[in-house]
């Protein structure tokens, strides 16, 4: 076909020979083109050898530790720090310790939790206390959890009072606090790393961002602890958002509030971390009951859009009047929620056209002695949760009820519900529970049963399906106004999920 | 006073015919005519003697066997003369050879200077081209030290009289040559001992130690062949008139020979040993630049002409002995060149050497000088189309890709790490057995490090400036290798500008700009004239006048351009490879197709062994694998698409491929076009196969699709010329045949053609460039870096969280990543212990994750493209041992707690010290040295002279990243270092390697002639003598 051509053929000839060449030609190259395409769209890929890296294995965590910022805050009142590992967790099959120390002094344990299912207790009565240290590595880090709880009868911080012991991070946010008259909102920074930190307190009011030198760049030297009052920084400030960022190093925080009219007690608490900015923000145990329900947004980065929606036993609904609620960024919004709640247990789901913090401050009793308690934006688990330092004991029954309110935000859910008493440090038995069914978008309150014979217990929510919203309240009937106090829940540290991991030159890229 | 002078002219002839009788008409037009004349006639086979004996007359022409040396036969013809009578007279002989002419006032003027003169015995006239009389050969000539003649003249200067002013000099040709009788006698005439060359420097030299001056009169002018010394003369090559039976071959080792013999004839006798070996020396350097030059006759003429003089030192001894009586040589030395003239010769020599002088006769490519009339040379340059071509797209790309040529810092992103700052970095890069990336690494640099490292050197050792220039004048300079590739081919002008238009904008090249593809784009450049050379090897296109058919060493230059070509696009090896299969099979030229084929396999050893191993590396290119817009659908990798991040029309090359396919219908262009269409087809399967392969490359675990840009480029180069082969001359064809379809069939297909470029650059436009940019290269904080650096040596992992939850991640060493690092990446194998920490580490765990990468030396963990929420940065803060540092906008930054150092000594305690700078405090017994790098026998720890045990590594660095060597409870400094000579072996060998296939593609050696013959003068001397 290539030689056809030749130079000396007559011009007909050569036309011809032209058209049979291209025509073949095109044949040819038509049908490899069209062959190599084709079969390279239909081919399968050839993935070459390599070592695909594993995704999905879960594995128990290896070090769990949790500060419990402020006990003996109270120089009137008792604290109890509980810390109880929950047994029956994946992992803890593995040797390992858990203890109670002083942040400064960690290498001497004030109390010891020796196997699974172990508890430990520290009592602090009338005095103040540097922050403890609840860590455990092995067999003891999953399922570790702790609680501090103060309680106060008769003074001007009377009420109770409940956190739970927090994972070190650099990012807080507490949605209450203030510093009007009588009121005292104070900020405990603590630093139980072996390396200084350095922090940024960043406070909201009403009117945005309140500029406060003093609060920018704090130095934390190793394991120690700052506290700062609102009363001091920002006196006659009605209504505070608090932002805590460690710019270097990791710290624990908690933010107590304490509110009285002269020598009338009311509330006190501690203020639970709210979850960080997001566009939707969930808000599980809103109190059933009368008193004021309090919602306070702030949009941190650009203005925002809220709507409201409410969650109650009874189903779900957007309350006349809360929707579409301007929050300017920068400055702390209050949304009364009681009007529209109108006494029922609830959890409130926050839309924002931006990323929002939200929380929520509830006082309860009409006498003029009140008391006052928290939640926060929180999130949604699927996973096992747990609180311990709940009150048990003989002194209890009849006085105290303890109901935990489990939202199905997504579907419908079901979870078991398991009582841990505390016996003498000793594991205890573990019980099968009991299961609930929740509907999905309903609120289901359930009452615990308080144990008589252990003085605290640990209460456990394992959802078996769904995803579910914890929290619990805490109330002590007494004769001026009953003493309360609860918080939204956070997932149990058992297990994490280990991500594929591969190394690819381009992230080295600038 | 004017003295009396009796001139007796001299003239030795040995077949001069072809010049004598302009000679001695010459002679006898001289205004002061010599007093007595006569002819030696050595041999001659021609008419010489019949000229002469008609001229002088017989009685004056002595006859002389064929091997009398030049000065033997002058001294024959003294001797005829009368002798010396007179006491008042001044005799003088005037030497002429037969190939010299003097002008008529020669003589008078010779004379009229020694009047004023007196104690000058020797003087010599300016001596101008035969052919060309205005071309100064010799006004007056001396010596360096190497032997080399210095006449102070530039090559082919043209006589204005800038040379009149000479008078003292060290020597005169003995052509003209006037010397006063009694000093010739008395020094006994020409030194024997030098029968052709340099007779005349040693007898001038001579002269001088005898007390005399030689001066060159410039006003007397004599017209000198040169005959003997360019291989003129029928038979024989003796030097004018004379000599011994050389031949014309061994002209240069005779004159290396006589040169070094005068030297070491004139040189004291202390100094003879050091001059000896001086010139010894002297003479190896030579030779080795002959040899580079591929002139391996003259290498070993410079050696046998040492050889020579070593071999009869009776020769030397003579030629010494008759200068016993003389003045110290050194009386001439005001009269040897400068310092500054020596070290410019020693620069032209080898400059000559190597190339000049050794141009084959160039290609004039006609078509490029469109308009020759116009004056100027910038102004002729910038009319040729070539050059308009490059102007018009350097400005389209520049202006596309304006963004990155302003601003400070500098260009990275796609496949492209910022350039380190220097080409020493890159040459480090380049010839290190060990790279400390990730866990450290025997990868070899591929050899496309090398050609940038080179490139930057060029450039001042400017890395940077470097990689901005390729990318800034890539598309340039790819449309200007394009349209001189396809000179000869095409001859077409518009046709010619339209394929390289095309060809450079073809979106391989311009989303390989836009993605930071360094390889691509040196492809593109590379690529058009590695078809050509190629098609030349294989003889393909070579009928029909298009291009000029292979000489012996066009393989070889083939090979140095593809090699060039496969170091950026190694895939294009394989095309390359199949062409050369395919042509070989249907019988074409397998020597060529080999040497050119297989050879840039040599030539870039020790590479090429690593892409036998791992044959996927073919499939690499240099830089960071870029994944985004991969693979792309086997459809539009045949519509030229390579894919990237900018999604053009699919169509929008398809009027290309339809122009290159209706291309087949020129049947008078049909083989070129088949042969294109076969490259094209060779080009579109390597592009599916790479849409369909995922394979793991260097620096990314999992296998990937590879980029199909060299495979699209090579495909659309071919179509792009198969469609510019059917336009070339297609208005004359079509014009000629009665109306059909054919003319509106053109029409259409060249207006599709002409539109693919104008669409090309309009989308080039629209489209965002890609993530090539401009900006701070730095990825960790100053300080970060510095500590990198500094004695410990610390390493910082950095992770992102990509789609789908996957953790990648890199370790980093000192400042970051540069240029040439990518491809240095360890093994996939090597990261699977850190794929474990990674995971780990940002599970949340709370394990020893963190403890195990402080003791890999890991001092820091960044996140890259962190936003504040994400969860990951609220894992890693969660982590014991970790400290956060900052949250820069690229970023979040950690410290690792812990002994953070590269090298560090581990107590049986387990705690462990840093090792700076090789500085091991004492301790306790029984502890090791770990140095965290991949355990290789390359690594060994040196104290005094002393090697450091070997041990096995700790529990704690199960890693597998790390080796240990035991040492003492004393304190010592050790040297930890890598043994990389067998890299430098390889590189050795590269480099010879790559020395001899530049020397063999060279062009051959070829003195020339500066007063060249007509070429039918010649022919008319060749007649006469086969008469």
């Amino acid at each position: 076909m290539m030689r056809t051509s030749g130079r000396r053929r007559a011009p007909r000839e050569r036309a011809s020979v032209g058209a049979l060449s291209f025509g073949v030609a095109a044949v040819l190259i038509f049908g490899g083109a069209g062959v190599a395409v084709v079969f390279g769209a239909t081919a399968a890929p050839i993935v070459g050898q390599a070592d695909q890296p594993p995704s999905g294995i879960t594995e128990p965590v290896a070090t769990t530790e949790l500060v419990c910022p402020e006990p003996g805050a109270s120089k009137d009142g008792s604290v109890r720090v509980a810390a109880a590992n929950v047994a029956g967790l994946p992992g803890q099959d593995r040797p390992g310790a858990a203890t109670i120390s002083s942040i400064a002094n960690r290498s001497a344990p004030i109390a010891e939790l020796k196997s699974p299912g172990a508890t430990a207790t520290v009592d602090i009565v009338g005095e103040t206390s540097l922050p403890l240290v609840i860590a455990g590595d092995g067999g003891l880090a999953p399922g570790l959890v702790g609680a501090q709880v103060g309680r106060d009868e008769t003074k001007t911080g009377r009420g109770l009072s409940s956190s739970a012991c927090v994972l070190p991070g650099t990012s807080w946010w507490f949605m209450s606090g203030g510093a009007e008259i009588g009121q005292i909102t104070r900020v405990v920074l603590v630093n139980s790393e072996p390396a200084p930190a350095e922090v940024d307190v960043e406070v909201f009011g009403p009117n945005g961002p309140i500029e406060l030198p003093s609060t920018r760049g704090i130095v934390m030297t190793s394991r120690s602890e700052t506290v700062l009052r609102f009363d001091r920084l920002i006196p006659g400030v009605a209504a505070g958002a608090i932002h805590v960022i460690a710019r270097s190093g990791r710290i624990a925080v908690s933010v107590s509030d304490s509110r009285s009219d002269g020598f009338v007690p009311k509330g006190v608490d501690f203020i639970p971390p709210a979850s960080e900015p997001a566009n939707t923000v969930w808000l599980p145990g809103v109190s059933d009951g009368s008193g004021a329900r309090q919602l306070r947004l702030l949009a941190p980065s650009a203005n925002a859009v809220v709507s409201l929606r409410l969650f109650t036993a009874s189903g779900s609904f957007v309350p006349a009047g809360l929707t579409n609620i301007d929050v300017p960024q920068g400055k702390v919004v209050d949304v009364d929620v009681a009007g529209a709640l109108r006494g029922d247990a609830a959890t409130i789901k926050v839309e924002s056209d931006q990323p929002v913090v939200a929380g929520l401050t509830q006082t309860y009793g009409l006498a003029e002695v009140t008391e006052a308690s928290y939640t926060a934006g929180s999130p949604v688990m699927i996973g096992p949760s747990a609180v311990t330092g709940l009150p048990g004991g003989k002194a209890t029954q009849g006085s105290t009820r303890v109901i935990v309110w489990v939202t199905a935000p997504e579907g419908d859910a079901r979870v078991r519900v398991t009582l841990l008493p505390a016996v003498d440090g000793q594991p205890t038995p573990s019980r099968a529970g009991r299961e609930f069914a929740i509907p999905a978008g309903r609120v289901v309150a359930i009452e615990l049963k308080v144990p008589p014979l252990a003085e605290w217990f640990t209460a456990l929510v394992t959802p078996l399906s769904g995803a579910v919203l914890v929290a619990h309240r805490v109330n002590e009937v007494s004769p001026d106004s009953n003493l309360v106090t609860g918080y939204p829940w956070r997932p149990l540290r058992v297990e994490v999920t280990l991500p594929a991991a591969q190394e690819d030159i381009a992230v080295g890229m600038p | 006073m004017a003295r009396l002078h009796h001139v007796s002219a001299v003239l030795v002839a040995h077949n001069g015919v072809a010049w004598l009788p302009t000679v001695t008409s010459f002679l006898a037009e001289q205004t002061r005519p010599p007093d007595s004349m006569v002819a030696v006639d050595t041999g001659s086979t021609d008419g010489s003697l019949v000229i002469l004996s008609d001229a002088l007359g017989a009685e004056r022409v002595l006859r002389a066997s064929a091997d009398t040396p030049f000065g033997a036969a002058i001294d024959m013809g003294v001797s005829a003369l009368p002798p010396q009578q007179d006491e008042d007279v001044i005799e003088w002989l005037w030497i002429l050879h037969d190939d010299s002419a003097p002008d008529s006032a020669c003589l008078e003027r010779l004379l009229r200077d020694s009047d004023l003169h007196a104690t000058t015995a020797v003087f010599g006239a300016k001596t101008l081209g035969w052919h060309d009389r205005r071309l100064l050969l010799e006004v007056g000539f001396s010596v360096m030290g190497s032997g080399r003649r210095v006449t102070g003249l530039e090559r082919r200067e043209h006589d204005q009289g800038q040379h009149d002013d000479r008078s003292d000099t060290l020597a005169v040709g003995s052509a003209g040559m006037l010397v006063r009788r009694d000093v010739w006698e008395a020094l006994g005439g020409f030194d024997p001992g030098l029968p052709l060359f340099r007779d005349d420097l040693d007898f001038c030299w001579r002269v001088h130690r005898a007390g005399h001056a030689v001066r060159v009169v410039p006003a007397a002018v004599i017209y000198h062949r040169e005959a003997s010394f360019h291989g003129r003369r029928s038979t024989g090559s003796r030097r004018e008139g004379g000599g011994g039976p050389v031949r014309q071959s061994r002209m240069h080792r005779a004159d290396r020979r006589s040169a070094l013999h005068v030297l070491l004839a004139h040189t004291p006798g202390w100094r003879l040993p050091f001059t000896f070996v001086r010139l010894t020396f002297g003479t190896l350097f030579r030779a080795l630049l002959y040899v580079l030059g591929k002139d391996l006759g003259r290498a070993s003429d410079e050696l046998r002409a040492l050889g020579g003089v070593v071999t009869h030192p009776g020769q030397l001894k003579a030629s010494r002995r008759r200068n016993l009586g003389l003045a110290s040589s050194s009386c001439v030395r005001w009269l040897r060149p400068r310092a500054r003239t020596r070290v410019r010769h020693a620069v032209e020599v080898a400059g000559g050497m190597l190339a000049s002088g050794s141009r084959t006769t160039s290609e004039v490519d006609e078509d490029d000088f469109p308009d020759d009339s116009q004056p100027g040379v910038v102004r002729r340059t910038f009319m040729r189309p070539s050059v308009w071509t490059a102007l018009a797209l350097l400005v389209i790309a520049a202006a596309v890709s304006r963004s990155l040529w302003w601003g400070s810092g500098s260009l990275f992103g796609g496949g492209l790490l910022p350039a380190p700052e220097g080409a020493s970095d890159l040459w480090a890069t380049y010839t290190q057995g060990w790279h400390n990336i990730g866990p450290g690494s025997t990868t070899p640099a591929p050899p496309s490090l090398a050609l940038l490292a080179l490139f930057s050197s060029v450039l001042l050792g400017k890395a940077p400036l470097a990689i901005d220039l390729i990318f800034l004048l890539a598309v340039p300079a790819a449309g200007f290798s394009a349209f001189l590739s396809a000179r000869g081919v095409i001859t077409s002008i518009p046709a010619r500008v339209w394929l390289s238009v095309t060809y450079a904008l073809l979106p391989a090249v311009t989303t390989a700009l836009g993605t930071g593809r360094i390889g691509t784009l040196a492809a593109a450049v590379l690529l058009p004239p590695a078809v050509r050379l190629l098609a030349r090897c294989a003889g393909v296109g070579v009928s029909g006048s298009a291009l000029r058919p292979a000489t012996n060493r066009t393989p070889w230059l083939t090979a140095v351009v593809l090699a060039a070509l496969v170091a950026f696009a190694p895939v294009l090896w394989v095309a390359a490879f199949v062409f050369a299969l395919v042509a070989a099979a249907i019988g074409h030229r397998v020597r060529n197709l080999l040497i050119a084929v297989l050879a840039p396999l040599f030539l870039l050893l020790p590479w090429s062994f690593e892409v036998l191993l791992h044959p996927s590396l073919l499939l690499s290119e240099p830089g960071v694998p870029v994944l985004d817009g991969l693979p792309v659908t086997p459809l539009r990798a045949a519509l030229l698409q390579p894919g990237g991040p900018a999604q053009l029309p699919w169509w929008l090359f398809g009027g290309l491929v339809a122009a290159a396919l209706v291309a087949l219908l020129r049947h008078d262009k049909v083989r070129i076009t088949l042969a294109l269409w076969g490259v094209a087809m060779v080009a579109l399967v390597i592009a599916v196969v790479q849409t369909r392969l995922y394979v793991a490359l260097p620096g990314i675990q999992t296998p990937v699709p590879t980029w199909p840009g060299p495979a699209t480029l090579l495909l659309g180069f071919a179509l792009v010329c198969a469609a510019a082969v059917a336009g070339d001359g297609l208005r004359e064809r079509i014009g000629g045949v009665t109306f059909g379809w054919r003319q509106p069939g053109a029409l259409v297909l060249t207006a599709l053609a002409v539109l693919t470029p104008i669409a090309a650059v309009g989308w080039w436009f629209a489209e965002p460039l890609g993530p090539l940019h401009r900006g701070d290269p730095a990825l960790l904080p100053a300080y970060v870096a510095e500590e990198s650096q500094g004695p410990s040596q610390t390493r910082t992992l950095a992770i992102t969280q990509a789609p789908g939850g996957v953790m990648t991640y890199t370790v980093l060493p000192g400042g970051g990543l540069v240029v040439g690092d990518a491809e240095t990446v360890p093994p996939a194998t090597a990261w699977n212990a850190m794929d474990a920490a990674v995971s780990a580490l940002t599970s949340g765990r709370g394990g020893d994750e963190v403890r195990s990468l402080a003791a890999q030396g890991i001092g820091y963990v960044l996140v890259t493209d962190a936003r504040d929420g994400d969860p990951l940065i609220a894992t890693l803060d969660s982590e014991p041992g970790m400290r956060r540092l900052s949250r820069a906008p690229t970023g979040a930054l950690w410290s690792i707690a812990g002994t953070t150092s590269l090298t560090r000594v581990l107590a049986p305690d387990g705690s462990s010290e840093p090792v700076l700078n090789g500085v091991v405090p004492p301790g306790e017994a029984g502890r090791v040295l770990v140095l965290a790098q991949s355990p290789d026998p390359g690594w060994e720890a040196v104290v005094g002279d002393v090697s450091v045990p070997v041990t096995k590594a700790p529990e704690e660095s199960l890693m597998g990243w790390a080796q240990a060597f035991s040492v003492g409870p004393e304190g010592a400094v050790v040297d930890i270092r890598f043994d990389d000579a067998q890299r430098q072996r390889w590189l050795w060998l590269e480099l010879f390697l790559v020395l001899i296939v530049i020397v063999l593609s060279l062009p051959t050696r070829t003195s020339r002639d500066p007063d060249a013959d007509d070429a039918d003068l010649d022919a008319l001397t060749q007649t006469g003598v086969g008469a």
